[in-house]
């Protein structure tokens, strides 16, 4: 694909002839980000270098590195932490699949299509609050919608409690987490599909290609800095986030699902140590930093290669 | 650019709509905040009379009700202390408000209470205090009980227990066994989150778990005999009697309700807040329920955990929180809030009419006449047993129940686990 | 765009349709089935809810769970709240966001590297123990327990997804569309406003939806940051109908569910109906 080339090397000059002013569409936008993220960010960071507890006008100390000195050796944390980081990349991972596979079916020519594309939105549009307690009721063990579909299909698995079991608890939750990240995987490459100038299917259509080559040159390269978007924020948000989790299963069984948001929470809410669970998040982010650099440096190569 | 100066105009408009909505009506009276978590029809309806009938009485000093998330409440508090704009007066329960306690948040409130303190359990106003100061009135508890099928006791020709202080764990493994005849279980348990239950109803057997709580070196763990016997005592019903419905541990504490109702089984154990559901049920298709007394080891105490009163430290209006909160445990209305969570009102005066309206229920009667055997239990005051409970006891616990792991074992669990989180 | 997909290669076509629609039943019971389940819940009497074996269709239809939660819960007040913030996050978010996506994407390198780079950085960081600093920085600014402060909140928490995903809208558009406008004598500005904007409205319509949904459904900031119940946001009221141990109130909470799902469902239904049909940005086209 040599003309890709060319076009890359056209488009890198092109941005430094005329596209130089650009930068000031960027200034209003951080000024809100600087007042509400960067400052809060900082003073978060700050208190994991401190011995910060809950308390009515405690005296708060620096203590260096001595918060994560104690979080190497916990190894709770660490077993919370690789539950967090399963937990993250297969929602993702299954959340995209099925997003992607979503998007594709709406850009047909199909019946039921305004069905489906309102559908599409469901799992986003419901309250999070009712999300969990709507999928508890529905997996219910033996008197559940679900096992009575198993049971009356007589599919192996009726009778199982979904979220109790200890084999199926964490596969369970994670197909809810992906359930609940779809919506927004789907409508963001639904659109990047629908953003693909008419002209160039035109002329592909022209130049003899088909279905696949077309799946292959025009679609893919269109919804690839999506993806990787979306994959990224993705795998931030749900090692982030436990609120499903926690209603769904509350860790629990035996601690199959503690995930590590959930850890860092209840040592901040629960426990009152600010200072501690502030060095756990900084771990976290670290990780997340760490694994999403490799990322998106291999995906950026990838891109280039093409 | 355009859009600065629109975001700062917004942000402008809304500060100025803050402070006029922040200047008070009047000079000279005062408006208190009150955050509940009340939720049940009936209880917000109650709390709305309560408040309405207050403010009448005290146009000076009124009351705000804000309602809260139950599940919320330790980060919504957490915050609302540390920015300075905590609720005047709020309801929460005893294990949770222990650690704002210790950490200065909250108001003494033991001279204000002086007047109600003989009417009520010894055991319940220690668990709103520390250190010998108030800071929670005690309003309600729940108690664990086994809960019956009345009909099903009739058809089998059982008799149903009574009394106080009679029904034995040996009993009960005896009735369970009794009702697990062809192919159905007599007995189904919620023991998705087993730890906390487990160790409350450890008071049956003095399990004391820590030692040396007043030891400069801190509280030690101590598993033995006694905190072992009911983990064991549930494992032996589920493995070697076969008598309580496997399907029925991994849920939660409410989940065998359904099961229940439908007469799947005779007996189900749970805490009492489920009666209001029982008698929905009863109202709706005559299912004819009973509790049965408070199961005994070697007493039928229980550790309690009472719905509790506070005043934050930084209210302006200490003396008008305190009182208001006073007004609320009036006996009638106490009886009233606590009937509606189904949960025992903790002074006598309000236990009494709360026993009178419900007169006519055997298991409410039952439930009722227990409520003197709560205690404080003494491992609430450890520090880092809430910790050590979420994330060594209970998945260790779910493990054993769940068969995955032996009895020895699961001391073990304990005893690292504690070490680690020290 | 879709009318252009597949015209000749009939027969194959029909083929591969069964295996289609096979996937859209799929998709369409494990999408739809949670929540048609929850409609039916909402029109269930308490006793029925507490019944062994459920159906998905209610003995009949009982209104006092959509009652109780109109007249007493003050849904109408926390629904006008949530949709008062949603509308103004949105709007702020969109204008803020798309110059800005427009000037990372097209920027040189090092800057866009250094956007992207802090975009993650205020992302990774769990939200629940950022929560007492902005809790601080919001009452700084004197928007505690206001509508307007969660709106700021909500602003800052969707800019960087919004950012990042404009970005990559943008990328995806060919740069020689911009070159050619360049050459017709069109200014930077005239080339984002008339060649731009309208290739990227699917993508702008995606990320505002984003938006709108988010702020309409967020929790956590609104329980920290709002007191009053006059600000209460429709995600508070509804966490009132729960209890401890996973106790709640299933057929009001599910009344409530439903009535706050809809709205959203049905604006956004209408938009990617037109957003497909082209109709959106041949509107803004002409």
């Amino acid at each position: 694909m040599s003309t890709v080339v060319n076009k890359r090397r056209r488009r890198a000059n092109a941005g430094k002839m005329y596209n130089r002013g650009a930068w000031k569409y960027a200034v209003p936008v951080f000024i809100p980000l600087v007042l509400l993220s960067v400052v809060p960010l900082v003073q978060a960071i700050w208190t994991a270098f401190t011995d910060q507890v809950a308390g009515f006008n405690v005296e708060i100390k620096f203590i260096g590195l001595e918060n994560f000195r104690r979080l190497l050796t916990d190894t709770m944390f660490w077993a919370s932490f690789r539950i967090g980081i399963i937990w993250a990349v297969s929602v993702t991972l299954l959340a995209l699949v099925l997003g992607f596979g979503l998007a594709l079916l709406l850009n047909q020519k199909l019946r039921f299509l305004g069905l489906m594309r309102v559908l599409s939105l469901v799992p986003w549009a419901m309250p999070p609050v009712i999300v969990a307690i709507m999928w508890s009721l529905l997996l219910r063990p033996t008197s559940g919608p679900v096992d009575q579909i198993f049971s009356t299909l007589r599919i192996p698995g009726a009778g199982t409690d979904w979220l109790g079991n200890f084999n199926t608890a964490f596969p369970t939750v994670i197909l809810i987490g992906a359930w609940v990240a779809m919506p927004i995987i789907t409508v963001s490459i639904l659109a990047a599909i629908q953003g693909i100038p008419s002209e160039m299917i035109e002329a592909s259509i022209i130049d003899g290609a088909n279905a696949w080559q077309r799946f292959r040159y025009i679609t893919v390269p269109a919804v690839r800095a999506i993806t990787t978007a979306l994959v990224a924020l993705n795998i931030i948000w749900q090692f982030g986030s436990f609120g499903l989790v926690f209603v769904l299963t509350a860790g629990g069984p035996g601690g199959k699902t503690f995930v590590p948001a959930l850890f860092a929470y209840n040592e901040a809410f629960k426990y009152g140590n600010f200072g501690y669970a502030a060095s756990m998040g900084v771990v976290m982010a670290l990780a997340i930093l760490l694994m999403l650099g490799v990322y998106l440096k291999a995906s950026k190569r990838e891109d280039v290669q093409r | 650019m355009k859009r600065v100066k629109l975001l700062a105009l917004m942000s402008a408009c809304a500060m100025l709509a803050t402070v006029a909505v922040a200047i008070p009506a009047k000079a000279n009276s005062i408006e208190m905040t009150y955050l509940t978590p009340a939720y049940l029809k009936g209880t917000v309806a109650t709390t709305e009379r309560i408040v309405a009938d207050w403010n009448k009485a005290n146009p000076n000093a009124t009351v705000k009700i804000v309602y809260g998330d139950v599940n919320n409440m330790d980060d919504k508090l957490t915050t609302a202390f540390i920015g300075n704009v905590a609720p005047d007066i709020f309801q929460h329960e005893a294990a949770s408000i222990l650690p704002f306690s210790k950490q200065g948040y909250l108001a003494d409130l033991s001279k204000e209470m002086r007047p109600i303190k003989s009417s009520m359990p010894i055991g319940l106003w220690n668990v709103g205090s520390y250190k010998a100061k108030l800071y929670g009135v005690p309003t309600m508890t729940q108690t664990y009980s086994v809960f019956a099928n009345v009909d099903a006791f009739k058809k089998a020709g059982v008799p149903i227990p009574v009394g106080t202080n009679t029904f034995t764990w040996d009993d009960y493994r005896e009735l369970a066994k009794k009702f697990t005849t062809d192919g159905k279980y007599g007995l189904a348990w919620g023991l998705r989150s087993p730890a906390a239950m487990s160790m409350i109803m450890g008071m049956n057997y003095n399990a004391k778990f820590f030692r040396g709580l007043t030891s400069s070196g801190g509280a030690n763990l101590s598993v033995g005999a006694a905190e072992l016997e009911v983990p064991s005592r549930i494992h032996q019903m589920i493995y070697t009697d076969k008598s309580i419905d496997p399907a029925s541990l991994t849920m939660t504490g409410a989940g065998p309700i359904p099961g229940f109702l439908a007469g799947k089984y005779a007996m189900i154990f749970a805490a009492t807040y489920i009666a209001g559901d029982l008698d929905v049920a009863a109202k709706a298709s005559g299912f004819n329920w009973t509790a049965l007394p408070l199961l005994k080891g070697v007493t039928n105490q229980q550790g309690a955990n009472p719905q509790t009163l506070s005043v934050s430290a930084q209210s302006k209006h200490k003396k008008q929180a305190a009182a208001f909160i006073r007004f609320m445990v009036q006996d009638k209305n106490l009886a009233e809030l606590a009937l509606g969570e189904g949960l025992t009102p903790s002074t006598s005066g309000s236990l009494k009419i709360a026993q009178e309206t419900k007169k006519g229920s055997a298991g409410w009667k039952q439930i009722l006449d227990d409520g003197d055997a709560l205690a404080l239990a003494p491992f609430t005051l450890v520090p880092g047993y809430q910790k050590w409970k979420d994330t060594v006891l209970q998945p260790a616990m779910q493990q054993y129940i769940q068969g995955k792991i032996t009895i020895a074992e699961l001391k073990k669990r304990q005893l690292d686990g504690w070490k680690s989180i020290r | 765009m879709t009318q252009n997909i597949v015209k000749p290669e009939k027969k194959k076509r029909k083929l591969y349709l069964i295996p289609t629609y096979f996937l859209v039943i799929c998709y369409v019971i494990f999408l739809g089935f949670p929540f048609l389940w929850m409609f039916a819940t909402s029109f269930k009497t308490p006793y029925e809810l507490l019944q062994l074996n459920q159906s998905l269709f209610p003995e009949g239809f009982y209104l006092q769970n959509y009652v109780d939660i109109l007249e007493k819960r003050g849904l109408i007040n926390s629904a006008k709240n949530s949709l008062v913030i949603a509308v103004c996050t949105t709007v702020l978010t969109t204008i803020l966001a798309v110059p800005a996506g427009y000037a990372i994407a097209r920027l040189r390198k090092i800057f866009s590297g250094a956007a992207t780079g802090w975009i993650l950085i205020s992302q990774v960081f769990p939200v629940s123990l950022i929560i007492i600093p902005l809790f601080m920085a919001v009452r700084r600014v004197g928007l505690l327990d206001s509508i307007w402060g969660l709106v700021l909140v909500y602003l800052v928490a969707a800019l960087p997804f919004a950012l990042w995903m404009l970005k990559g809208y943008v990328s995806a558009i060919p740069i020689d569309l911009e070159e050619a406008g360049a050459m017709d004598g069109l200014s930077s500005f005239q080339i984002l406003r008339y060649i731009v904007f309208p290739l990227l409205v699917p993508g702008i319509v995606a990320t505002a939806l984003f938006t709108f949904l988010n702020s309409w459904n967020e929790f956590f900031f609104a329980l920290v940051l709002i007191q009053s119940p006059e600000s209460e946001t429709l995600p508070l009221t509804l966490a009132r109908f729960m209890g401890s141990e996973g106790q709640v109130l299933l057929g009001p909470l599910a009344a409530g569910a439903f009535l706050a799902t809809i709205p959203s469902l049905l604006v956004f239904g209408i938009m990617q109906k037109k957003l497909a049909s082209g109709l959106l940005s041949g509107a803004v086209k002409g």
